[in-house]
C-alpha cells in the first residue's frame, strides 16, 4: 500500500500532471454521465440549423447545418472517442505486449519473425494504413477499434520486447529457471511486473493517438456511420467552416482538451513512475 | 621528517531529506613524503569522501565541507579559490580512480588525454608534450608506448587503462597520489602488477602514496601506515606491522578475523571458523550515540554505548578510539 | 562386474567433457572448452580463475541456464542434459543455485516471502499454510526476521539479500548447490557470515557446494578441492592443502603469488617474480597450451600440442608439460 502512497505523492508534485488529471476525469465524468443530461439522440433534429453558441440557452453550444444539438454530439461523442481509445488501446497492448514478450524472451527465430512482421506494419505510415484498412472492412465500431490497435501494436511490442531483452539477463530471471518455473510463468508473473512502468505510460499516450486517428476516420467519412464521434461531427461543420467556424472549433476543443489530458497524464506518470526504477 | 600534506578535523557533509548528514566526521592525519599511507575500511565508513575532500572533487552541493583544514606545505586547500585549487590539482597532488574506463574520455585518444594533461601544468610545444607522453607511457610499463599512444581507450585492456590513468595522473609531477581502490575492478594477476608499479613509481618520483581500499592485502602489500575507518571516523591508526600482529581496535580485529589467508587455511588441517561480525554498517544518519561499533561489537560495554570515545594515542606513536585500548594504555 | 563388489558410490555430480562455444562477430568464443569433473556429496570444489575464464559458464551449464555445445552433466548417473522438460524440472529440484548480485537476483517486485515460497509453489509443495511454515523456518535458519518476510528486497542491505537467495535456494532441500561468486559482492565483514552460513548448512544437511570464485583466498578456505581454470580450461585440480604446499602449474603458482597477503610479514610482491600481460581473448585463444603466452617456462612444444590434464599423484591433477614424476617418486615442476 505504501507503493501507492509513494506514487501519488510524487505524481502530485508535479502541477501539470494534476490539470491533466483533472481534465482527464472532467471527460470521462461527461463521458459517463453526460448522455443523461443531453438530449438522448445527437443525431435528432431539435433546432433550427445554423444557431450560434449562446444564442438559446437551451442549446448552449448552438446548432449544426442540419440543427442538430452540437452540445449533445460532443457530449455523445465523448463516449465514442474514449470507448475507442480504450478499446483500441486495451487489444494493442494484448498484442503488444504478447509479441514483446515472446520475441524479447526466446530471441533467435520467434524474435526474428516477429520483429519482421512489426517492422513491416511500422514502415508504412500509420494513419495510412488505417485509411485503407477500414476502407477495406466496412466502417464500425469494431472494425475501427482493430484497424487503430492493428497500427498501434507494433510500438508496444518493440517497447516490451526491449525490456525483455534487459530484463531476461537479470539474474532473479535465471534464479527462476533454476527452480524450474515454466516459461509462461517467468514471463507474465516475473518479467512483466517489471515493466508495467513503460507500458502504463505509453498507454496514456497511445488512448490519445487512438482518439485522434478515430477523429480522423470519422473526419473523411470513414467513421462508424451510426456514430457522433467528434472527427464525424468537425467533418459537418468542414461544408459551413467560413460561416459557421463554431461547429468544427467546439468538437476540435474536446479533442484537444482530451488528448492534451491524457499526454499530461502520461508525462505525470513517467515522472511518478521512473524514479522507482531509478533507484532501484 | 615533516610532513607534505596534514589533514586537520576534516568534517564532510551530505544534504538529505531531513538536513546534513556528516559523512567523514573529524578526520585528522599526516602524509610523510615518499611514503604510502592506506585507509581502509568497508562501504559506507567514508574512506573514499575523505579522499575527495582533499582534493575537494566532491559535488558541492549536496556535499559540503563543514569544517578542518587541510594543509599543503602549510598552505589550508580548503581557503583556496577555484582556480589556485585547479593549479593544486594534478600539479601538488592527483587521482586515480577505481574505474578506468569512466574516468577516460572514450572519444579520444590516450596520447591526446596526456598531452591534455600534461600541457594543462607545462608550457612545452605540442612535439615536447607528445614526446613526454610517450615517456609517461613507457615509465607506467606499456609496451609499444610509441604505437599504443594513438589507441582509443576501449582498444585497451583494464589493467592497460590503469596504467593510462596512472600516467595522465603522473604527467603534472604531484607530491601527493591519491589511489582510491585502484585494483578493485582488476584480476588478481594484474592487481599485482599495477600495485607493483605504483611502488616502483614510488621510488622513482618520491611521491606519498594515499591507498583508499577495502582490501586488507593490498594494505599489508604496499602501506606503511594505515587508518582504519568505520562510519566516517578514524577508529585506529598504526605502522603496518602493529596493526597485523596487534590490532588495538575490536574493529580492526574484526576485519582482520573475518579475512580468509589462503596459507592459514591451507596449512590447518580443518578450516578454521572465520570471525563475523554480526549486523550492518549502520547508516550515516542513524548512527548509535556512543562508539558507532559499539552495536556489533563483542567487547561493548555501558559505557561505549552512552559516550563516543575519543582518537587517542595509546603506545609506540599508534592511535586508538577505544576505551579499552585506551584503558590498558594508562594503566601500562 | 561381480556381485561381491562393493558398490562404489557414484559420484553426485559428474560433468565429461562439457564444451560451450558461442558464436560471435568475428569467431567462436570458448567459453569453457572441454572440461570434465567430480563432485562427491558432502563436498565442496572451489573453481577459481580469474575473469572471462569461463567458470561462470561452467556453473550455468551445469544447472542448465546455458546449453553445453558438447559433453554430459550427470547428476546421480542421469544425464541431464538431454533430459526432457519435465525430467529436467524433477532434477533442478536436487541442484540449486546461489548467484553473484544479490540486488540483480531477486525480484524487486516481490516481497521476500513470496521470493522465499515460489520454489515450493513451483513444484506443488504443500498446502499454503505448510509452505508458510517453511518459509519461516528457512528465514530464521538463514538469520532474517521471520517479521521481514513482508518486505521488498530494495529494503535489505546487501548481505541479508544474499541471505535471502541461499534460503531460497535451501527450499527444495537440494543436494548440490552451485554458487556463482557468493560473496564478492560484499563488504569484508558480512562475507564472512554468509561463507560461515554455507559452511554450517553443509554441515547440517549434508550439501556439497560447487564454490565459483575470482578470489583464491575465498575458495582456499572454504573449498576441499580445488580447480583452477585459464581460458575454458582446467590446468590443476588438487585437494586443497596440496595446492598451496604445492602448487605445479606456473599459473597457479602465479595466481598464488598474486594474491595480496594480509600479513606484512609474508613475502611481498615485489620479492615474486610476476607474470606479464592479461589473458587474452578466449575468442582466438593461443595453440597448445593457452598459458604459453605468458609463461615464463614456455618452450616450441607449448604451442604446438595441447598439455592434457594428467593426474600426478594422488588427487592431484595438472595440466603442463613440464610436471613430471621423478625417479625417486618425487615431483618435478618448472
Amino acid at each position: 500500500m505504501s507503493a501507492w502512497r509513494d506514487f501519488w505523492l510524487r505524481y502530485r508534485r508535479k502541477t501539470s500532471a494534476m490539470i491533466g488529471l483533472v481534465l482527464l476525469l472532467f471527460v470521462m465524468l461527461v463521458a459517463i454521465i453526460g448522455p443523461w443530461l443531453v438530449s438522448a439522440d445527437p443525431w435528432d433534429i431539435v433546432v433550427r440549423p445554423f444557431l450560434w453558441p449562446g444564442e438559446d440557452p437551451e442549446f448552449p453550444l448552438g446548432s449544426d447545418v442540419l440543427g442538430r444539438d452540437i452540445l449533445s454530439g460532443i457530449v455523445h461523442g465523448s463516449r465514442v472517442s474514449l470507448l475507442i481509445g480504450l478499446a483500441a488501446t486495451a487489444t494493442a497492448l494484448g498484442v503488444g505486449v504478447t509479441v514483446g514478450a515472446v520475441a524479447g524472451y526466446f530471441r533467435g527465430w520467434p524474435d526474428d519473425i516477429l520483429m519482421r512482421i512489426t517492422e513491416l506494419f511500422q514502415t508504412i505510415p500509420t494513419f495510412l494504413l488505417a485509411v485503407v484498412l477500414v476502407a477495406i472492412f466496412k466502417p464500425s465500431m469494431l472494425s475501427i477499434i482493430l484497424v487503430i490497435s492493428a497500427v498501434s501494436w507494433p510500438a508496444v511490442a518493440r517497447l516490451v520486447r526491449a525490456e525483455f531483452l534487459s530484463l531476461r539477463e537479470r539474474e532473479f530471471v535465471q534464479s527462476c529457471v533454476v527452480i524450474g518455473m515454466s516459461e509462461t510463468r517467468i514471463i507474465f508473473q516475473q518479467i512483466l511486473p517489471n515493466c508495467l512502468a513503460p507500458i502504463i505510460v505509453m498507454s496514456s499516450i497511445l488512448v490519445a493517438s487512438a482518439i485522434l486517428t478515430e477523429s480522423g476516420l470519422s473526419f473523411l467519412g470513414l467513421g462508424d456511420p451510426n456514430l457522433m464521434s467528434w472527427g464525424t461531427m468537425i467533418g459537418i461543420g468542414r461544408e459551413a467552416m467560413r460561416t459557421a467556424w463554431y461547429m468544427s472549433a467546439l468538437p476540435g476543443i474536446a479533442i484537444i482538451i482530451t488528448v492534451l489530458a491524457l499526454n499530461l497524464v502520461g508525462e505525470g506518470l513517467n515522472d511518478a513512475l521512473n524514479p522507482r526504477l531509478k533507484n532501484r | 621528517m615533516s610532513s607534505i600534506l596534514e589533514v586537520r578535523g576534516l568534517t564532510t557533509q551530505f544534504s538529505g531529506p531531513k538536513g546534513y548528514v556528516t559523512v567523514v566526521e573529524n578526520v585528522s592525519f599526516a602524509m610523510k613524503p615518499g611514503a604510502t599511507l592506506a585507509i581502509v575500511g568497508e562501504s559506507g565508513s567514508g574512506k573514499s569522501v575523505t579522499a575527495m575532500s582533499l582534493l575537494r572533487v566532491l559535488p558541492e552541493p549536496p556535499a559540503r565541507i563543514a569544517a578542518g583544514k587541510v594543509l599543503l606545505s602549510g598552505k589550508d586547500l580548503l581557503q583556496l579559490g577555484e582556480q589556485a585549487m585547479r593549479r593544486v590539482r594534478g600539479r601538488d597532488i592527483s587521482m586515480i580512480f577505481q574505474e578506468p574506463m569512466t574516468s577516460l574520455n572514450p572519444v579520444m585518444t590516450i596520447g591526446g588525454q596526456i598531452v591534455e594533461a600534461i600541457r594543462e601544468h607545462r608550457e612545452l610545444s605540442a612535439d615536447e608534450a607528445r614526446a613526454e607522453a610517450v615517456a609517461l607511457l613507457d615509465r607506467v610499463r606499456i609496451p609499444d608506448a610509441g604505437h599504443r599512444i594513438d589507441d582509443y581507450p576501449h582498444r585497451l585492456s583494464g589493467g592497460m587503462r590503469q596504467r593510462v590513468m596512472i600516467a595522465m595522473a603522473l604527467a603534472g609531477r604531484p607530491k601527493i597520489l591519491i589511489a582510491d581502490e585502484p585494483t578493485t575492478a582488476l584480476d588478481v594477476t594484474v592487481q599485482a602488477q599495477i600495485l607493483a608499479l605504483l611502488a616502483r613509481l614510488q621510488s622513482e618520483f618520491g611521491m606519498g602514496i594515499l591507498l583508499i581500499t577495502h582490501n586488507l592485502g593490498v594494505v599489508a602489500q604496499i602501506a606503511q601506515r594505515v587508518l582504519v575507518m568505520y562510519a566516517g571516523r578514524i577508529v585506529e591508526e598504526a605502522p603496518v606491522r602493529d596493526l597485523f600482529q596487534d590490532p588495538l581496535h575490536p574493529y580492526t580485529e574484526g576485519l582482520l578475523g573475518a579475512t580468509p589467508r589462503m596459507y592459514q587455511d591451507a596449512e590447518a588441517g580443518a578450516r578454521h571458523r572465520l570471525i563475523d561480525i554480526a549486523g550492518i554498517v549502520p547508516q550515516p544518519d542513524q548512527l548509535p550515540p556512543g562508539c558507532a561499533f559499539a552495536p556489533r561489537c563483542p567487547k561493548a560495554f555501558a559505557r561505549c554505548r552512552e559516550e563516543r570515545p575519543a582518537l587517542l594515542p595509546t603506545r609506540d606513536g599508534r592511535q586508538s578510539a577505544c576505551f579499552l585500548t585506551q584503558n590498558t594504555a594508562a594503566s601500562a | 562386474m561381480s556381485t561381491q563388489d562393493a558398490p562404489v558410490p557414484a559420484p553426485l555430480l559428474a560433468i565429461e567433457d562439457i564444451q560451450v562455444l558461442f558464436p560471435v562477430r568475428h569467431g567462436t568464443l570458448r567459453a569453457v572448452d572441454g572440461i570434465s569433473l567430480e563432485l562427491q556429496r558432502g563436498e565442496t570444489l572451489g573453481l577459481v580463475g580469474e575473469s572471462g575464464c569461463g567458470k561462470s559458464t561452467l556453473g550455468k551449464t551445469i544447472v542448465g541456464l546455458v546449453k553445453p555445445t558438447r559433453g554430459s552433466v550427470k547428476l546421480n548417473g542421469v544425464d541431464i542434459v538431454g533430459a526432457s522438460r519435465q525430467e529436467l524440472r524433477r532434477h533442478r529440484a536436487r541442484m540449486q543455485m546461489i548467484f553473484q548480485d544479490p540486488y540483480a537476483s531477486l525480484n524487486p517486485r516481490l516481497a521476500v516471502g513470496r521470493i522465499i515460497e515460489e520454489p515450493l509453489i513451483v513444484h506443488n509443495m504443500g498446502s499454503r499454510a505448510e509452505r508458510r511454515e517453511k518459509v519461516l523456518a528457512l528465514a530464521q535458519r538463514v538469520g532474517l526476521h521471520p517479521e521481514s518476510m513482508n518486505r521488498h528486497p530494495h529494503e535489505f542491505s546487501g548481505g541479508q539479500r544474499q541471505r535471502i537467495g541461499i534460503a531460497r535456494a535451501l527450499a527444495l532441500n537440494p543436494e548440490l548447490i552451485i554458487c556463482d561468486e557468493p560473496v564478492s559482492a560484499l563488504d569484508v565483514s558480512v562475507q564472512a557470515q554468509v561463507i560461515n552460513l554455507l559452511v554450517d548448512l553443509q554441515r547440517e544437511h549434508g550439501l556439497s557446494y560447487l564454490f565459483i570464485s575470482h578470489d583464491l583466498s575465498v575458495v582456499q578456505h572454504i573449498a576441499h578441492r580445488v580447480a583452477v581454470m585459464y581460458l575454458g580450461k582446467i590446468v590443476e585440480l588438487s585437494p586443497r592443502a596440496r595446492l598451496w604446499s604445492q602448487p605445479l602449474h606456473p599459473y597457479t603458482r602465479a595466481l598464488i603469488n598474486a594474491v595480496p597477503v594480509p600479513d606484512p610479514e609474508q613475502p611481498g610482491l615485489r620479492e615474486h617474480p610476476l607474470i606479464e600481460g592479461e589473458i587474452p581473448s578466449s575468442i582466438d585463444p593461443p595453440s597448445g597450451c593457452h598459458f604459453r603466452t605468458r609463461c615464463p617456462f614456455a618452450a616450441a612444444e607449448c604451442a604446438e600440442r595441447e598439455p592434457p590434464l594428467r593426474n600426478i599423484t594422488g588427487d592431484h591433477w595438472v595440466a603442463c608439460h613440464f610436471v613430471e614424476r621423478t625417479a625417486d617418486g618425487g615431483i618435478s615442476a618448472p
